[in-house]
């Protein structure tokens, strides 16, 4: 096979692992865990995103705009009831760990309940599934191209927040001391809900797109674990990680089903990420920074 | 701060329960339908009754052919019922939910046959859940009528000999459903190519696929693409590109209805559009688990049973009104293995397991069911000898029936 068309096909991967690990991330950089939770909203937003595109006809733009903002306020409701006690009492790692495990397998068994494990497919949003280039050489789907389209727009949003608002100004305060940053009169609970928010509607949209592409079934928040491998490639806690973590897991998948087979690409996968952790635990695009007393 | 840690440990554990609660259990779990049966006994004072197990996956992965078989049983049993019952004693069905989970299977069949002390256990259709059950029900002597298209599930592979307790019931398994197939996709349709596309970690699906490499080659066919994935893998267009740039004249898919799913929609958005090959995980509800059944342009498989057949109107029209949802061929398996048991404990007048196992193995011979007729279970191999099965015909997302089929190239 063209190897260009391994890249396309990597890099339409990649994107999905991008959305995913963007709002694993914004959560990992402010409170320093990893929210496995998100695996929850992501699915529960999912199923939203079906019943409103199933029930009332909605186009796929409506759709993600309501589904993201549904994911945005569910997400901040998971904060509200799993981690602001925690926070307020200046709650041990585990103890945010074992929350965001608990709800995030929570979630996914309420829509196991309620829908079964029955698979549903989400509508056809686009008329033609796929489009060629150069005469056929290159096939490239239609919903992938909408995903990375996506994924790039909503970086680019976010950074902007991050780097040029006053709440990314103090989502990085935060990020780098929660103590001080509270001392310096930032309100820190208003932060953090906002980070949920905006991490909410990032799974929101990531589930969406997981939809269109699979289908959708309670299980289907278990890529939050795709979205983790991706944060810890490119670097916990690091947005612009997130994207190179995304597209590299996504990259390195395609490549080594290709060249090894699918067997053996999740055991490399799974290796690769250790490896990581063992050799450089900042990931790719992350920095060791010595703090001073 | 202690007793703030306290209170958020046991908020976590609450937490915890309560996500485990919404989860089926598998102890102490009966379907409605069997409940019921249980109350209208008691009720009449009486006490004996017929126990007929029920282990199946009703909440994961494979839900829709579970449900499928435990409910299809479940009317065999309430018709059995209405018409006296068996032996003059009613049957109750207790059903459990296995997940599709080996550990939870074992646990299902112990307490089954422990506690609950039933005859027969109408078992799994995936093949690698029945494998668990294998040495248990040897050493219980318990019978489990299932659907596992690997014959390795009721024959040990070594000796030959088959497991005391397993039996392939209604369905002939994956070297008869493979040689089906490529006898048909040879003859009829005149295709000499095939590309096969499976999961390596599902028994079903890497059987039928070895099985149906050695039916087409044997009858001069040609395989010029195997390509794999893993159970809980999403994205196959990298294999599905592959398959698109070989020679393949069709695409050889046994896998389970959702894999189906899956890999017939990315195939289109892929521009991939080779025929497909099912074996018997195409039937619906595969048509309408697609938004838009119309990407499936062709596709051949193999079913039990044609559903829109006249003679199944009644079974259909029961079975909407009890479960207020369409019958499908998996719902005639579960159907039709209660109707076996009967004919089993009826042959040997004993509803002991032992006697019905010596009466499946020995015993049912030519017996009419709704969909199968002169059936015949095999004291050797525990499956069913020369099942006719139906070819079925996907043509732009309709489904229509090419009439009964028996293979012409294979002894």
């Amino acid at each position: 096979m063209n190897i260009i068309q391994l890249i396309i096909n990597g890099i339409s991967l990649g994107s999905v692992y991008v959305l995913i690990s963007l709002g694993f991330t914004l959560i990992f950089s402010v409170l320093k865990f990893s929210n496995f939770s998100h695996g929850g909203v992501m699915v529960v937003s999912a199923y939203f995103g079906y019943i409103i595109a199933r029930q009332f006809g909605f186009g796929l733009i409506p759709t993600l705009i309501l589904t993201a903002i549904f994911g945005g306020i569910l997400s901040s409701l998971v904060e509200v009831i799993g981690f602001e006690r925690l926070r307020r009492n200046n709650g041990d790692i585990m103890l945010y760990f074992v929350a965001s495990s608990t709800l995030g397998t929570m979630l996914q068994n309420i829509m196991a309940v309620t829908f079964s494990s029955t698979y549903y497919s989400y509508p056809t949003f686009f008329k033609k599934p796929y489009f060629e280039l150069f005469g056929g050489t290159f096939t490239i789907p239609v919903s992938d191209t909408i995903m990375l389209g996506v994924s790039t727009t909503l970086i680019i949003i976010l950074m902007y927040i991050i780097y040029k608002t006053r709440l990314g100004v103090s989502i990085r305060a935060l990020s780098m001391d929660s103590q001080t940053a509270k001392l310096m009169g930032i309100n820190v609970s208003v932060v953090v809900f906002m980070c949920f928010f905006i991490s909410g509607v990032l799974g929101a949209i990531s589930g969406v797109f997981l939809g269109i592409n699979y289908v959708l079934y309670p299980q289907l928040g278990q890529m939050v674990f795709k979205g983790f491998t991706a944060s810890i490639i490119g670097g916990l806690g690091n947005i612009s990680g997130a994207l190179f973590g995304g597209l590299l897991l996504g990259l390195s998948e395609v490549l080594l089903i290709y060249f090894v087979g699918s067997g053996y690409s999740t055991a490399i996968i799974f290796i690769l990420t250790i490896v990581f952790l063992i050799f450089r635990p900042q990931g790719i695009t992350g920095k060791i920074v010595s703090e001073k007393v | 701060m202690i007793k703030t840690k306290g209170r958020a440990i046991i908020g976590m554990t609450l937490a915890a329960v309560l996500a485990l609660s919404g989860c089926s259990g598998t102890t102490g779990q009966t379907t409605g339908g069997s409940t019921e049966n249980e109350s209208k006994t008691q009720a009449a004072g009486g006490v004996d009754v017929i126990i007929v197990g029920g282990i199946n996956d009703l909440s994961g992965d494979g839900s829709v052919l579970g449900n499928a078989v435990s409910n299809g049983a479940q009317l065999a049993v309430d018709e059995i019922n209405a018409a006296g019952g068996i032996l003059g004693k009613q049957l109750v069905y207790k059903a459990y939910d296995n997940r599709n989970d080996g550990t939870e299977t074992i646990n299902a069949y112990n307490r089954l046959t422990d506690i609950d002390k039933a005859v027969a256990i109408i078992g799994p259709p995936s093949s690698t859940i029945c494998m668990s059950l294998i040495e248990v029900s040897s050493e219980r002597k318990v019978p489990v009528l299932c659907l596992p298209s690997d014959p390795n599930v009721t024959v040990n592979a070594k000796t030959g000999e088959p497991y005391p307790g397993m039996f392939l019931v209604a369905q002939p398994n994956a070297i008869a459903q493979a040689q089906l197939m490529s006898d048909f996709m040879l003859m009829n349709k005149n295709k000499t190519k095939a590309a096969i596309f499976y999961d390596t970690a599902n028994s079903y699906s890497t059987i039928s696929a070895q099985a149906f490499e050695e039916a087409w080659t044997q009858i001069g066919g040609e395989v010029v693409s195997v390509q794999t994935f893993q159970t809980n893998d999403n994205d196959f267009k990298t294999q599905l590109s592959k398959i698109k740039q070989s020679d393949a004249e069709f695409i050889f898919l046994p896998n389970t209805t959702p894999y189906c799913v899956l890999i017939v929609q990315q195939a289109a958005q892929i521009g991939l559009e080779l025929p497909y090959v099912g074996a018997m995980d195409m039937a619906n509800p595969f048509l309408s688990l697609l938004d838009n059944p119309s990407i499936c342009k062709e596709a051949y498989f193999e079913a039990v049973a044609w559903m829109q057949d006249e003679n199944l109107d009644h079974f259909r029209e029961q079975y909407k009104a009890k479960f207020g949802e369409e019958a499908t061929v998996k719902s005639t398996s579960g159907y039709e293995q209660v109707y076996v048991l009967k004919a089993a404990i009826e042959a040997n007048q004993s509803a002991e397991p032992e006697q019905i196992i010596n009466a499946l193995e020995n015993k049912i011979k030519d017996l009419d069911l709704l969909t199968i007729k002169g059936y015949t279970q095999n004291g050797e191999t525990h499956a069913p000898d020369n099942m006719e099965m139906v070819i079925c015909e996907i043509h732009d997302g309709v489904l229509t029936e090419l009439g009964s089929y028996k293979p012409t190239l294979f002894d």
